[in-house]
């Protein structure tokens, strides 16, 4: 009976069951507006430095591997230079380091 | 050939070509599904009459190749469409890794969401190489018949 089952039919509907069922977009952010900001730093003393921040490039270690530093941080839309991220840090978190560290959404390990 | 190597290399060739349907399908849909959001992603790179065409655009073409794969008469064109898809991709993955974006959305799709930019160039030149392979086997006509 397996051989009379066109594969390619098979892995079509499955391809599109597996998406009707699961959800089917990354970490996206729970507010469509947020930006999502990549931590590249190496200590989490480094959380309030927005030149350790990056839109497009990934963290050095996956998201999930480890709770040592903070994997990426959520910000509104507006904040989509490092600049406007500075600025948010200060007005949001009093550019305090731990304190951006604990608002991290997700975790890493260190490298 | 021994029968035995002949069985291995269908199998491959079937699994392939399930990984491509299976690929382009989910992520053919999911962008379809969520289309609002794909195209918000892709207004922060491209100009909005660009963005709009490349959100329709996209996943059509995803979900022809996965169905075009799904019929062996379709294959080939399938194949071709999944080239050229393929290699768009792999070469917008590598322009982010090496940094040339500041802002760059990843409507991915699932798991292959879940992974890094390096990781996703990984995947995708492998998936280059795979049907690059089946066309390959197609041409020279050394794929064996699927039973349907």
């Amino acid at each position: 009976m397996l051989k009379n089952i066109n594969i390619g039919l098979a892995a079509l509907v499955l391809g599109f069951g597996l998406t009707i069922t699961t959800s089917a977009f990354k970490n996206a952010p729970k507010n469509r507006a947020d930006v999502q900001w990549n931590f590249l730093g190496t200590s989490t003393g480094q959380a309030n430095d927005q030149t350790k921040y990056s839109m497009s490039a990934p963290s050095p270690t996956e998201c999930g591997s480890d709770d040592q530093l903070p994997c990426y941080i959520l910000t509104p839309e507006s904040v989509d230079t490092q600049a406007e991220l500075h600025d948010y840090f200060v007005s949001t978190y009093g550019d305090s380091a731990p304190a951006i560290d604990a608002a991290a959404a997700a975790r890493r390990a260190a490298q | 050939m021994k029968p035995a190597i002949l069985n291995l290399r269908r199998n491959l060739i079937t699994l392939g070509y399930a990984l491509l349907i299976l690929l382009w399908s989910y992520t053919g849909l999911s962008k379809i599904i969520d289309h609002t959001d794909f195209q918000n992603q892709l207004e922060r790179i491209f100009p909005s009459p660009s963005a709009i065409a490349i959100a329709i655009g996209i996943p059509i073409l995803e979900i022809a190749a996965a169905v075009s794969l799904a019929f062996k008469s379709f294959r080939t064109p399938g194949l071709y469409l999944s080239l050229l898809l393929m290699a768009i991709f792999t070469i917008y993955v590598y322009i982010v890794v090496a940094g040339y974006l500041s802002k760059a959305p990843c409507s991915c799709g699932g798991i292959i969401s879940a992974l890094s930019w390096k990781a996703h160039l990984v995947i995708n030149i492998l998936f280059l190489f795979l049907v690059i392979y089946l066309l390959f086997t197609r041409k020279k006509g050394k794929e064996v018949a699927v039973t349907p």
